[in-house]
């Protein structure tokens, strides 16, 4: 029986629904689990971490995100609790936190991982952007693995109450020092950085229903972009054009709606995960480069894709 | 006639115009020889030849416009005939009734010629006054004084000639001559207060009227842009024989300069050219970029080079390392870059100007000394370098689209009688690659031995070298020529006029000889000898955009022609701009891989042409022009309009 | 200051990619490129060079032969030096960092290290952090903005959803780039010929006292995914294959 360390990431004190996703992970074995929290009070979150052994609270005066304190804290707990294995959600705190905390324990972390066998410490992850897989095992000391969200299949939380113990912020000074954070609602998402991407094309028909892809951008956290002809007909800025002559973008989502699929559009967003065409025309070139495709007409897709992400997307 | 102190002063007045004239001529020699030194002189006779024919019959002049060139080609016939009456009128000067022709009928005839000359001359002088000063023709809109100055000289020269005849005759000995009509009629209109005495005070005021503005006008020749008349012919002599625009190899391991940092990096014949340019616009009126808003005139390149040149006399003999950088400081970087390379300037040009070559040689210091150019050019760089092709899709993917044709590789084939180079368009643009199937059917259907490189095709080269990447288009075309060397055929046949000329033209040079065909000729040979028969189907009126590498650089014009009225579908209009002076479609040049940043996008202009033609279909025979109208169909909403290629329209029509 | 500026050379992202005896990859078609990341990193410190009078950028790449190649890419871009840490290609990220650090170490003065914030090959994403450890010095991951007056270094990073974070560390550190950073020069031909005259160092990966036997993370099999279905249409009415639209999103794309 493996002892194994979960890192609950909070978001603004809010449970992130990708947390269900290890605990399924380690519920599939036979593991002692310890739910590392770093919050003042445990309680709201008990009832998703029903069937965890030891949940281990970490109090501090400052709690908010510091990677140098939050590893120095991690290391001490894996050590004290001699946990086998680690793992955390592959997002912007998982990719900043856990290697720092493979350094500080010297121990082998592999990250972005598809599936994890924790009994093994086998793990697979894509590699060469996706085009193949690779399985890795973790060997000596301790093992780290950072999940990537929305793959690992959710299984209810079941079992009894954890029992809670609690641990101390690491004190030590920090390296570096967080002077500012700036919230998204005030700036747009900038393409070229963006994960998801919304385009139109020429068949949006005017610059007012560029308000249609950009509702849907907010529902997705994404940038809005266009084709050469929209930013030509001047639906759109030039700063939003994606293509040869525009910017070059690799999202894991690009979602092209009335774009018909130019090469010069196409050398633009080529690299993206996964493309969708949303057109009218069942011929165009688009629909032969994208993954899902849906012949239609935008204004009535449009919204009601909206509404189901939305739904989907909470 | 003259009195003795008139002769010495006469004498004296030649000497200082020679010496004014002489002074200036040197100077601008100077100039012209502190370019790099280029071998033009090969063939002399052929270029003695070509240049007195195109002088003499003003060929140039005359097909760009014909009405003022012919005008300019009374002016020039008429200063031929002058150079007879000049002579004369000196000799007349020193005696008085003596004729270098006699008295008879040569004198005669030279009488009649000058006489018609100055009358076509006074009205191409009033006609070009008209043009340039009152209707102001756009490529003419800067009022120049020189022009002003050189009108009023040849009208002074025209009419004092024609009085000073007609005075002549109150003089008792002279002898009148019926072909001396201009000066017949000037005499009868003279008030009769006038013709009842001799007129000698007059006839001598004339006569130094005259040959004081003939000299005057020799001197300010060599200070304005009327050096043409001088530079022009000289300009024929050193014309370029051979390569249309041809880019010089660089040689990448020992040049430590690339292209044309300063104006002494240019050539001498490229200096020349600067001297030849009589700024007559007729570049700016075929240049797609000028005629589309952007910053690029062709002729303000060659004047602002010539000024710049100019004013670095001093530097250029102080120190020449202190001279300005040509790209940014003498020609801005937008003009560099909005050029497509269509060379539609240098076709319509009468002293054979090359402006493309200046622009190459400030691309190739852009890119490769300064590593400054348009920003999207670099995912065209990176595309070819790593993958091979412009837009840097995988190149195990080229020959992809022809999976399901059952078209052969020439790998597994061995050899063939028609390589079909498909080119990058043809393989991985969604448009152009129906041409390459239209192509393939029609080459089955027809039976012909044919067979592609699949994955082991290149890029030709031709955006990199357009775009002033003589590095990467040199790794491009030596890939080519390494794989070409391993197989055996008969032709290469292309559907894109890029490749054509590139693997035509300039691969020889490094290398690659090969007998290379546009697949126009191909489908033209087909048809003629009815290996492939098509039905005639009324298609609707129909126009044809020669694409500027098939046309101007290769000068196939009729082969595509021919194959649409072998087709019998719909009637052929020609836009205006058809031919030599085709208008670009904006690919040319690393133009399909840049964004057109000012004015209007050329394919929207040139969409408005084929629209005015009342054609429902643009028939091209290029990929790339293919692109750039299915693309400006797309955004200028123009879909009544359709755009193919002539294989696809083979194709369809083939039974 | 002296910037170093790590990097990695990588297949081209359109490079077709075959494994090989299940553990590694057919090179034999593939034409190789320095990790997109990592040249925003040169390109950061190229900047941070012309910013800060008498600097010096050295860059550092771990591999075999082939490498170099990459190497000479940095000096025409106007590195001013390379390292070339022969070998190591098998070293799981804890052993690159250490061989990384050795090297950055033996320069008393190090000011800024520059990477990418991911190679594109393993895309493991750890090399700049572990790097930061190893050397014992802050760093800071994702970087979007960067700024620095040769002591203080400020970045602004993405920390997901489109909020940034602006951090403040001191010089020396650690800086990963993330993509939007810069737009990365193109090597011109003057560079390329003045990096042929260049030396590359070269470091033997023993003088370093990494080997590939101190492994934490070793690879078991490289292999192929299922085939991505050819793209596919979604059929029904509009409310319909918008439905079905998202389920495949969520749970066979699984980019939602």
């Amino acid at each position: 029986m493996a002892k194994i360390g979960l890192y609950i990431e909070l978001q603004d004190g809010v449970f992130k629904k990708s947390n269900r996703e290890l605990l399924s992970l380690a519920r599939k074995g036979d593991h002692a689990v310890h739910a590392v929290i770093f919050c003042a009070d445990v309680r709201p979150y008990l009832e998703e971490l029903q069937g965890v052994q030891t949940v281990i609270q970490v109090s501090g005066a400052d709690l908010s995100y510091q990677p140098d304190r939050y590893a120095c804290t991690l290391a001490t707990i894996i050590e004290e609790f001699q946990l086998d294995a680690c793992c955390a959600i592959y997002s912007a705190q998982g990719k900043d936190l856990f290697p720092r905390l493979a350094a500080k324990i010297k121990s082998g972390l592999v990250s972005d991982c598809l599936s994890v066998d924790l009994e093994k410490r086998q793990a697979l992850k894509p590699v060469y952007s996706g085009k193949l897989l690779a399985e890795y095992q973790v060997e000596g000391g301790r093992a780290l693995f950072t999940v990537r969200p929305n793959v690992v299949p959710v299984t209810p939380a079941a079992g009894g109450q954890p029992e809670v113990k609690s641990a101390s912020l690491h004190d030590g000074e920090p390296r570096t020092r967080i002077v500012q954070v700036m919230q998204s609602a005030a700036q747009k998402v900038d393409l070229t950085e963006a994960e998801i991407i919304v385009s139109g094309g020429r068949a949006m028909k005017a610059q007012e229903n560029f308000c249609l892809l950009e509702d849907m951008a907010r529902v997705l956290d994404a940038g809005v972009g266009a084709s050469r002809a929209a930013v030509d007909a001047g639906f759109a800025s030039a700063d939003m054009q994606v293509g040869q002559t525009g910017k070059v973008v690799n999202p894991k989502l690009y979602i092209a709606c009335g774009i018909s699929g130019a090469i010069q559009h196409f050398v633009g967003m080529k690299t993206s995960k996964v493309i969708v065409a949303i057109n009218k025309d069942p011929e165009a070139p688009i629909f032969k480069k994208a993954d899902y495709g849906i012949v239609g007409d935008l204004f009535t897709v449009l919204p009601l894709l909206k509404e189901e992400l939305k739904k989907a997307l909470g | 006639m003259l009195s003795l102190i008139e002769k010495i002063l006469f004498v004296a007045a030649v000497l200082l115009a020679s010496g004014l004239a002489l002074a200036e001529f040197m100077r601008k020699l100077r100039l012209v020889n502190s370019g790099r030194k280029t071998d033009r002189c090969d063939r002399l006779g052929r270029r003695l030849g070509r240049m007195a024919f195109t002088v003499f019959f003003q060929i140039p002049v005359i097909a760009q416009r014909p009405v003022s060139g012919l005008f300019h080609g009374f002016i020039f016939w008429g200063f031929l005939v002058f150079l007879g009456v000049t002579l004369n009128h000196v000799a007349e000067g020193f005696q008085e009734g003596f004729s270098l022709f006699g008295h008879g009928m040569l004198y005669a005839i030279l009488l009649g010629a000058a006489n018609l000359f100055a009358g076509l001359i006074i009205l191409a002088v009033i006609y070009f006054f008209a043009r340039r000063y009152i209707v102001r023709v756009r490529s003419l809109e800067r009022p120049s004084y020189q022009s002003l100055t050189v009108l009023g000289f040849i009208l002074i020269l025209m009419v004092s000639f024609i009085y000073y005849e007609a005075f002549k005759m109150t003089l008792a000995a002279a002898p009148v001559y019926k072909a001396n009509f201009l000066a017949n009629w000037a005499f009868a209109a003279l008030p009769a207060a006038l013709v009842s005495a001799p007129q000698l005070a007059w006839v001598k005021f004339l006569w130094w009227l005259h040959i004081l503005v003939i000299m005057a006008f020799g001197v300010f020749i060599l200070y304005s842009k009327h050096l043409h008349l001088l530079a022009g012919p000289l300009n024929l002599v050193f014309q370029n024989l051979g390569v249309k625009a041809e880019v010089p190899l660089v040689n990448l391991e020992e040049q430590e300069k690339f292209g044309t940092p300063q104006i002494i990096d240019l050539t001498r014949k490229d200096l020349l050219d600067l001297f030849s340019c009589a700024e007559c616009g007729r570049c700016d009126d075929v240049c797609p970029a000028f005629q589309s808003g952007k910053a690029l005139s062709p002729k303000l390149l060659l004047d602002k080079l010539k000024h710049h040149l100019l004013d670095s006399a001093s530097t250029l003999r102080g120190d020449p390392a202190s001279l300005k950088k040509l790209l940014g400081e003498v020609v801005s970087e937008e003009e560099v870059w909005d050029c497509t390379t269509c060379a539609a300037c240098m076709e319509v040009c009468p002293m054979l100007n090359e402006h493309i070559a200046k622009i190459m040689g400030m691309r190739q210091f852009g890119v490769m000394m300064e590593s400054r150019f348009p920003e999207e050019l670099q995912t065209l760089f990176r595309g070819l370098e790593n993958q091979g092709n412009p837009w840097g899709i995988n190149a195990d993917s080229r020959g992809d689209w022809a999976k399901d044709l059952q078209v052969p590789l020439l790998a597994e084939k061995g050899k063939t009688d028609i390589l079909f180079w498909v080119g990058c368009a043809g393989s991985y643009d969604q448009h152009a690659q129906k041409i390459s199937r239209s192509l393939v059917k029609i080459m089955q259907r027809a039976g012909c031995d044919f067979a592609i490189l699949g994955n082991e095709e290149k890029c030709c080269g031709d955006p990199a070298r357009r775009s002033g990447m003589e590095y990467l288009f040199q790794m491009q075309a030596r890939e080519n020529i390494e794989t070409l060397r391993r197989y055996p055929f008969q032709r290469i046949v292309t559907a894109c006029p890029h490749g054509l000329h590139v693997l035509k033209n300039e691969y020889p040079k490094m290398g690659g000889h090969y007998r290379v065909l546009h697949h126009s000729e191909l489908l033209d040979e087909l048809l003629a000898q009815g290996k492939v028969r098509v039905a005639s189907a009324q298609t609707g009126v129909v126009t044809y955009h020669d694409p500027c590498y098939l046309g101007r650089y290769n000068q196939i014009y009729d082969p595509p022609r021919r194959v649409l009225q072998r087709l019998k579908g719909g009637p052929l209009r020609e836009m205006a701009a058809s031919k030599k002076t085709s208008y670009c479609c904006g690919a040319g040049g690393g133009g399909m891989w840049k964004e057109e940043k000012s004015g209007k996008r050329i394919s929207h202009c040139r969409l408005e042409q084929a629209e005015k033609t009342g054609a429902g279909a643009v028939i091209t025979s290029c990929p790339f022009c293919s692109v750039m109208f299915h693309d400006a169909i797309a955004e200028t909403g123009r879909e009544r309009l359709q755009t193919l290629d002539l294989a696809q329209v083979v194709e369809e029509m083939l039974v | 200051m002296n910037i170093y500026v790590c990097i990695k050379q990588v297949p081209d992202t359109e490079a077709s990619i075959l494994v090989k005896e299940g553990r590694s990859i057919n090179e034999s078609n593939v034409k190789w490129i320095i990790s997109p990341y990592d040249e925003y990193a040169i390109e950061e410190a190229l900047k941070l060079k012309e910013k800060l009078t008498g600097s010096k950028v050295t860059a550092l790449c771990l591999g075999p032969e082939r490498v170099q190649n990459a190497l000479r890419t940095a000096l025409a871009m106007g590195v001013d030096a390379a390292v070339h840490i022969d070998g190591g290609a098998a070293l799981d990220a804890q052993g690159t960092a250490r061989a990384l650090a050795h090297v950055i170490r033996s320069d008393k003065e190090f000011g800024v290290t520059f990477l990418g914030r991911q190679a594109i090959d393993d895309d493991a994403c750890q090399v700049h952090l572990l790097l930061a450890e190893e050397l014992a010095i802050p760093a800071a991951t994702n970087v979007l903005a960067f700024a620095c007056d040769g002591q203080k270094v400020r970045v602004e990073r993405e920390i997901g959803g489109g909020t940034r974070e602006v951090i403040e560390m001191s010089v020396p550190c650690v800086v990963a780039a993330a993509k939007g950073l810069n737009t990365p020069r193109y090597a011109s031909m003057m560079g390329i010929m003045k990096a042929k005259k260049i030396e590359i160092r070269r470091v033997a990966l023993a003088e370093t006292g990494v080997d590939e036997a101190q492994n934490k993370v070793r690879l078991l099999k490289l292999s192929a995914p299922a085939e991505k279905p050819q793209g596919r249409m979604i059929p029904g009415e509009p409310a319909e294959a918008v439905r079905e639209l998202v389920r495949l999103l969520r749970e066979e794309a699984k980019v939602l």
